[in-house]
């Protein structure tokens, strides 16, 4: 089971948005492309018809479906266009986890060094954006990157990037209200502000004083390690654990990815962790994952045998997501903070941890895009991602388009971050100390 | 007379007992010295009742019951019904509802196991003349050609050993010479599943209506021995030829049969199986397994290598190293059953059924199929992947969902497999198909299996496959860290 990734996420802007972040061929095809579009047009009809969770796909003529498309794909003269139709098609579900990936971005992973026969390596500001209203606004800074050594502190509204204004992506907040598209917007600023290491990004942001500032910033090689899983698009996967100053341990990952390194290092991590008052486990902006890591995590902190985060319904069976308890466990208070980037495995952990009353939920509602899924590659070289399952959390919430609801409401201000404070962190962090008054 | 054989269940002894309940005969005299084998068996007839006696009888009814040695449990409940003509039937209680016999020919068998069987070749020949009354008063024409293979002491007793000739199978019994009694019979089942030793040596006689038959016996089959006593005797219960009559399931199979329409029994497509790919012998001398291999993540771009080795006593080790998921190992030691994993961790787990994993690695499994399956049906002939295929559905005994397997017609080995696998997460459906089988130390390895499971195909492509040869036993070894959890789980 593989979740949204954010490069998933950007090309589904695209598609809805009509904003093309992806470099495509625009051309006439050839009779062959038309012949490889038309089976994949096929098998990603036939797919969704086999293997979607509801064998009535939610009451679509699907046959019907098939019929009306087919002749546009024939008809196509591109392949954006391609993909316009097949994701207006499986944008019918009106389920998240569905989407056609362009094959260019699997060209990286096919050949790495094909384009210009060395691979280019990428580089990072040190910026985590973050959408805060209709502002998007520098999240957090990594410490000594290059966004650092210019003086970027979190708050500081981001106006234009590499002289485009970042307006017109905030703007289709203004139509779009809900959270996957908020999710959507932070990210395409991410990946606007991240590129080649070698190639510096201009900023002009607007500090806390409300002054303009024009900033050249170099990139530097990201944080984490690059991982390779399946069809996924490369990811760099990076883990962090510190002690607050009152030493609650504090364990932030970008990914649920990885395991033969990130669990170790989790496991290390909560050993440190032993004696202190209380955990938050950071899952804000973490698009998920490998689902069975879910259920690995929540055994570290939960040490009876038989429970379980959730259920997952598939066609053909029911699959629990049953809990492992680790040798060792912490039992201490766990705190889990989530926003809009928080999805898929995200929500299953923090959703049945929740549920069972193991953890308390801090930040904003998840992205309630937890429909675990699978990527297949088409004949025509994209890639077609499609949900397999229906999840709910083990109290039998369905957190498909609902998310995590938190126990404790807490919305990032530009004013907090400006004044050097994650409001939170903060609340988990004075919930964990109430735990011992 | 050998027994109906009924492969695994122990209702097939019935044969055995059947058989012992038709001595008889007229009294003639021993010879002296070295008699003729026709000379020690029509002395048998006589010493029984004599030919007159046996030939007023025209059919005779028994209730037959075997239990354990040490008298606590019913192995065997039947009654059993023959005739002078050949026409039998035998209706079975324990251990489960079954009955077979021969009418017009037709030797047949119904079990609530596997339904209808028409049994054929040497089978049905040796049912035949297990249906007739008194066999050795008609050795003239069955048994031509028996012979005298010496005198043997047998429970006490000096005995002429017989050779019944010809037969399909050996087949001795072993005559007192100072009574002229039966003392021992051994011989073979036939069946589905092979040749299984059987006979009985007999401790009690007792005289019913003119005629005198054994009444206790000790009766083995195989390595099970059990004592079998006639519980009752009747004789002319079964004046017409009807009262022989099969039952109605099995008039409409061989009316089917006849018009070519009838579908083999499943029993005997499963043991196909087991005789196509090398026999029970073959599985029997399976010690050790060491396979290598690839496994592929159909449509996921995932490849993996995995490695098992496996060895008597229940001992395995599997490892299956993914990219991006890392090393995910099972074993166990024959004592503590044990998986881990980087996203789940180390874990002591109940025993693992490893033949869930469509590798054998457990010859018992194949080939003592019956102790873990209730019932057994073919269903249909189908065509899967372009083979031309049987369809048989198998009821396991603990309760699982039903397995439905598909053989190759053409082969007879196992196409197919579809079962509900038990995992920690569920009961996922998993469907494996079996091909490219290799001949490798005797037995037919499928070295590539299809697999889909929630979902997913995967293909396990074998580069080796060794069986038989020898393993380093530290391969089998627990791991400190689960050792440790499982001394921890059980202080808990």
């Amino acid at each position: 089971m593989s979740s949204r990734r954010p490069t998933l996420i950007l090309l589904i802007a695209a598609a809805v948005c009509g904003l093309i972040l992806a470099q495509t061929t625009v051309g006439q095809l050839t009779p062959k492309q038309k012949a490889d579009n038309l089976e994949s047009f096929e098998i990603v009809w036939r797919t969704v018809r086999d293997r979607h969770p509801d064998p009535n796909l939610n009451g679509l003529n699907w046959l019907a479906i098939h019929d009306s498309t087919k002749p546009a794909i024939e008809q196509a003269r591109s392949m954006p266009e391609v993909r316009r139709i097949l994701s207006d098609m499986i944008g019918k579900l009106a389920a998240s986890h569905y989407a056609i990936i362009p094959g260019d971005l699997y060209k990286e992973i096919d050949n790495p060094t094909a384009q210009s026969g060395k691979s280019v390596e990428e580089g990072s500001s040190g910026i985590v954006p973050l959408i805060v209203g209709n502002k998007a606004v520098v999240g957090s800074v990594e410490p000594d990157s290059p966004a650092a050594q210019a003086g970027l502190r979190p708050g500081m509204v981001l106006d234009s990037i590499n002289g485009a204004k970042i307006d017109p992506s905030l703007r289709l907040l203004d139509d779009l209200k809900d959270q996957e598209s908020h999710r959507i917007v932070e990210q395409s600023v991410t990946r606007k502000l991240d590129g080649p290491a070698n190639e510096a990004v201009t900023l002009d942001v607007i500090d806390e004083q409300g002054r303009a500032k024009h900033i050249e910033l170099g990139r530097t090689p990201p944080k984490g390690t690059l991982v390779h899983f399946g069809n996924l698009p490369e990811t760099r996967v990076y883990f962090e654990s510190r002690a607050l100053p009152d030493a609650t341990g504090y364990i932030h990952f970008n990914e649920f990815l990885d395991p033969g390194s990130m669990m170790p290092k989790l496991e290390t991590a909560l050993k440190g962790f032993a004696q202190a008052p209380g955990v938050i486990l950071d899952l804000r902006g973490n698009p998920g994952g490998i689902g069975l890591m879910a259920m690995g995590i929540a055994g570290f902190f939960i040490d009876q045998e038989g429970l379980k985060l959730g259920e997952m319904k598939m066609r053909e069976t029911t699959l629990k997501f049953v809990i492992f308890p680790r040798p060792e466990t912490y039992a201490g208070p766990l705190a889990i903070l989530i926003d809009e980037g928080s999805a898929s495995t995200s929500e299953i952990l923090a959703g049945g941890l929740q549920d069972l009353k193991r953890a308390r939920i801090f930040g904003v509602r998840s992205a309630g895009a937890a429909l675990p899924s699978d990527i297949i590659r088409l004949p025509n070289g994209d890639g077609f991602q499609y949900a397999q399952a229906l999840y709910t959390s083990v109290s039998g919430k369905v957190l498909e388009g609902r998310g995590v609801t938190p126990d404790v409401v807490v919305q990032q201000t530009q004013e907090a971050l400006l004044s050097g404070h994650d409001l939170v962190i903060e609340a988990a962090d004075e919930w964990i100390r109430s735990t011992r008054r | 007379m050998s027994g109906f054989a009924r492969p695994g269940a122990s209702w097939i002894l019935i044969a055995a007992v059947f058989a012992s309940c038709l001595l008889a005969c007229s009294l003639s005299a021993a010879p002296a010295s070295s008699p003729t084998a026709g000379a020690i068996l029509d002395r048998y007839v006589k010493v029984t009742g004599g030919a007159a006696a046996w030939h007023a009888k025209r059919s005779e009814r028994d209730e037959i019951e075997g239990r354990t040695l040490d008298g606590e449990r019913v192995v065997l409940r039947a009654t059993v019904a023959i005739s002078r003509r050949g026409d039998s039937f035998s209706d079975i209680q324990v251990p489960q509802k079954a009955s077979e016999g021969v009418y017009n020919g037709i030797a047949w068998a119904l079990s609530e196991f596997s339904g209808v069987r028409i049994k054929n070749g040497m089978e049905r020949e040796e049912a035949m003349r297990d249906s007739r009354m008194l066999e050795e008063a008609d050795w003239r024409s069955l048994y031509p050609k028996s012979r005298l293979a010496g005198i043997e002491t047998i429970a006490g007793q000096r005995c002429y050993k017989v050779l019944l000739l010809p037969s399909p199978v050996e087949k001795a019994e072993w005559f007192s010479v100072s009574s002229g009694l039966l003392v021992r019979r051994a011989s073979y089942e036939i069946s589905t599943s092979g040749d299984t030793p059987a006979g009985y040596t007999v401790e009690e006689w007792a005289e019913h209506d003119g005629v005198v038959q054994p009444r206790v016996m000790l009766a083995w089959r195989g390595d099970f021995q059990y004592r079998l006593a006639i519980l009752s005797t009747a004789f002319n219960t079964h004046p017409q030829r009807e009262d022989f009559a099969y039952p109605p399931e099995v008039a409409e199979y061989v009316a089917a049969d006849r018009a070519g329409k009838a579908l083999p029994n499943a029993e005997e497509i499963v043991e196909r199986h087991i005789f196509e790919s090398g026999g029970p012998e073959a599985y029997e001398m399976l010690r050790t397994q060491q396979i290598t291999g690839t496994l592929t993540f159909v449509a996921r771009n995932i490849e993996a290598r995995t490695e098992t080795w496996a060895a008597s006593g229940g001992r395995y080790y599997q490892s299956t190293d993914i990219a991006g998921l890392g090393k995910q190992e099972e074993g166990s030691d024959g004592r503590i059953a044990w998986d881990r994993s980087p996203a789940i961790g180390p874990r002591v787990r109940p025993r693992k059924n490893p033949g869930a994993l469509g590798i054998t690695l457990d010859a018992a499994g194949v080939i003592a199929w019956r102790l873990l399956i209730e019932q057994v049906r073919t269903e249909a002939e189908e065509q899967i992947d372009g083979h031309d295929c049987y369809r048989v559905r198998l009821v396991p005994r603990n309760g699982t969902g039903d397995m439905i397997r598909w053989y190759d017609r053409a082969t007879g080995l196992l196409y197919r497999s579809s079962l509900a696998a038990r995992t920690d997460m569920g009961e996922v459906p998993v469907v494996m198909t079996f091909e490219e089988y290799r001949d490798i130390a005797g037995v037919k390895w499928p070295t590539r299996i299809r697999t889909t499971a929630s979902g997913q195909d995967t293909v396990f492509a074998a580069d080796e496959v060794k069986l038989n040869e020898p393993l380093d036993d530290a391969v089998f070894d627990v791991p400190p860290e689960i050792r440790d959890l499982a001394q921890k789980k059980a202080l808990e």
